[in-house]
């Protein structure tokens, strides 16, 4: 086998994450960093390995999805392959996203390149129920394969062993079926002397990345896509994952637990969730239901906390003697922090509902269902993530912006984030709402969630015509199959979230409250320092109906935007402390197109102290969180302004 | 107000003061894990390297 030649090369490439510098490293013994910079400089690493007598010379190439596109990582693995053909690849292949992963496969078996395929992470995958039959998909990829671990060297003598046997194999490309008019397309490329793999990666990239060699070809090759043009909507590329795609299912049917027939039920979920017509109405009316829920279920916990907020309040107020401490702690601490702890049960259950939309594998499905607007307005469909996270928290979700690589969507998606009404916001709705529009607060509040996509959208689509783009980045979504929530990850992913928000609450919110209690309280006499500081600025708030309360209220949201409402408890102290009275105090000062316009505001204006320095960051200038708060604080008072002018009309 | 107001008060600005500044800087000063994080293509961090 190995008689004359001592020394193979052996490239490892897959897709990024799948855990290939993990295996490098047990292979080579090396020590190199694990995970991929997409958009930097890439480079491939390279180890050696001396066994049985036979030199390994291992390439670990940077992680990519496909062959086919124009990205960095892609261009370097493309030409390596080209330039440089290995003996062997040896080709990592995450267990947890197999479709995903064979698809990359798929593109090097047509290639007719001599692989062998490791199979990481499969420990994973059966830890979370599922199992793959590596002999039938061995069989059906027609090629060796096994099971690897990254993590320890425990399969590397098997893995090594594998590799030796397949240095000299035979490999014929593999033919997969696709769509009748691409098919006619290769025929009609390969009759004039391209390869069937050269045909396909020229369709697949309209042109790049085959260099046509004679007049005959070009006309072809031009005719061809003229006529393929002319029969389909879909670009090729997207054909011919279809097809592509299609191989690979059918091929998982067979050997993934994850694969298997979809039950009856399955596929009528399916085919009502993704019904062309029924599938938006559906999405929306969920989203209906867990606002109503969030507000109507969390109003009895909420009663609780406010009870007991109240009589701390009381019994500590009874207790201590009066002094600037008492004070403190009644009007200041208490007050502010119980405001804010009231909406905890609010909070737990919108994460609640997102966490069984998320795991029940329904969101995919949404993502899905709004992949065709998004795109419309210029969004990336990897945004659907960044954006459903915007609900939580903005901080994270911008951090999350990164999985886009095109910069321009990536850009677009930071700055419309912050319209993405952030559970920080929430208080304010239920308080305002619960107020003003008490018999329909659920309503309210998925109104004011649907006007933040809708500005967002706007923003992103008036942003689309003016930022240039520098390439387009494919997306490849994946429906999950669907699942039964397990209770445990539903408790731990809404502990986290409450954990959050007590962590929140128990720093920012509570020296937010004091410090508005301290504006509030001095000077002794005259008129307070904080008051002196909303009526300087509420004349800019007057076209709203919003009284030096509420401007304050909204100049201390800048820090943190549940201080909203905890500043609105602290300057609209009442005897009790508690909600009731709060609520008939803002009852009486605002009129309800006010209290419409105040939840606006809140939903629009410029974003928290944490998310401007996060945008800051991510986009690395101060031009575009400069451009996020001028934005965010001229949207938001357009919009109040209008929301309040035409609510006066009818309510 | 007593001496104990005083005292009060001054604690709380104080603390409010240094409590402020901390979270500004902490906010402001964020870096990236020492050991780079996955898919990192946009901080500032990932394109010194």
């Amino acid at each position: 086998m190995a008689d004359k030649k001592t020394s193979y090369t052996i490239a490892l490439l897959g897709n990024p994450n799948c855990g290939k510098t993990s295996l490098f490293n047990q292979l080579t013994g090396a020590r190199q960093r694990t995970g991929n910079m997409a958009g930097v400089t890439v480079t491939s690493r390279e180890g050696h390995k001396k066994w049985r007598g036979i030199d390994f010379h291992f390439i670990d190439l940077p992680g990519i999805y496909s062959l086919a596109n124009s990205r960095v990582e892609e261009r370097v693995a493309r030409d390596y392959l080209l330039a440089t053909p290995p003996d062997l690849i040896l080709n990592v292949v995450d267990a947890n996203n197999l479709a995903r992963n064979l698809a990359l496969t798929t593109q090097l078996l047509e290639q007719g390149l001599p692989i062998v395929i490791a199979l990481n992470m499969l420990d994973e995958l059966e830890k979370q129920g599922g199992s793959i039959d590596l002999h039938e998909l061995s069989l059906g990829l027609v090629k060796p394969l096994m099971a690897s671990d990254g993590r320890s060297n425990h399969h590397i003598a098997e893995l090594m062993d594998l590799l030796l046997e397949n240095l000299e194999q035979a490999s014929e490309p593999l033919l997969i079926a696709y769509e009748p008019h691409i098919e006619w397309a290769i025929n009609a490329l390969t009759e004039v002397g391209l390869t069937r793999w050269q045909s396909i990666r020229w369709l697949e990239s309209c042109g790049d990345g085959v260099m046509l060699n004679h007049d005959e070809q070009v006309k072809t090759a031009q005719e061809v896509l003229v006529t393929l043009a002319n029969r389909h909507d879909e670009s090729l590329a997207e054909m011919i994952a279809e097809g592509r795609y299609g191989y690979i299912h059918g091929l998982l049917h067979k050997s993934s637990s994850e694969h298997q027939d979809q039950s009856v039920a399955d596929h009528w979920l399916d085919r009502v969730t993704l019904n062309r017509w029924l599938g938006m109405p559906i999405f929306v009316l969920l989203l209906w239901v867990m606002f109503e829920a969030t507000f109507t279920l969390g109003s009895y916990p909420a009663d609780w906390i406010d009870a007991s907020v109240s009589w701390v309040g009381q019994q500590v107020g009874a207790l201590m003697p009066a002094s600037l401490l008492k004070n403190l702690l009644v009007e200041g601490l208490i007050a502010g922090v119980g405001g804010v702890l009231v909406f905890l049960p609010n909070v737990v259950l919108l994460f609640f509902f997102i966490a069984l939309l998320e795991q029940s594998g329904y969101m995919a499905r949404a993502a899905f269902l709004t992949d065709n607007l998004m795109s419309k307005v210029g969004l990336h469909g990897k945004a659907f993530v960044p954006l459903v996270m915007g609900f939580g928290c903005n901080v994270p979700a911008i951090m999350s912006a990164r999985t886009i690589e095109e910069p321009r969507a990536r850009l677009i998606t930071i700055l419309i984030n912050p319209f993405m009404s952030c559970s920080a916001r929430l208080p304010v709705y239920v308080l305002l709402a619960g107020i003003f529009f008490t018999d329909n607060a659920g309503t309210v509040m998925f109104s004011l969630y649907m006007l933040g996509i809708l500005v967002a959208f706007t923003i992103a689509a008036l942003l689309a015509r003016t930022i240039t783009s520098h390439h387009d980045e494919t997306f490849i979504m994946e429906l999950p199959p669907w699942r039964f929530p397990s209770g445990r990850s539903m408790a731990l992913h809404v502990w986290d979230k409450a954990a959050d928000f007590l962590k929140k609450i128990g720093g920012v919110i509570l020296v937010g409250s004091i410090l508005i209690w301290l504006l509030q309280s001095f000077p002794l006499h005259g008129t307070p320092w904080l008051e002196q500081l909303g009526r300087f600025v509420a004349p800019l708030f007057a076209p709203m109906g919003f009284g030096w309360q509420e401007t304050v209220a909204l100049l201390s949201g800048f820090i943190a935007k549940e201080v909203i409402a905890a500043s609105l408890v602290v300057v609209y102290q009442t005897d009790m402390n508690d909600m009731a009275g709060l609520q008939a105090a803002l009852g009486s000062a605002l009129a309800p197109a006010s209290g419409l316009a105040l939840m606006v505001f809140t939903l629009l204006y410029m974003p928290c102290l944490a998310t401007i320095a996060t945008i800051r960051r991510e986009t690395g200038s101060w031009r575009w969180a400069a451009v996020s708060i001028m934005m965010g604080l001229v949207l938001a008072w357009i919009g109040a302004w209008l929301v309040y002018n035409v609510a006066s009309l009818w309510i | 107000m007593t001496l104990f107001d005083w005292f009060v008060l001054v604690a709380v600005v104080v603390l409010l003061g240094i409590w402020f500044c901390r979270y500004l800087y902490r906010t402001f000063n964020r870096k990236c894990s020492s050991t780079g994080c996955s898919n990192c293509s946009g901080c500032g961090n990932a394109k010194k390297k």
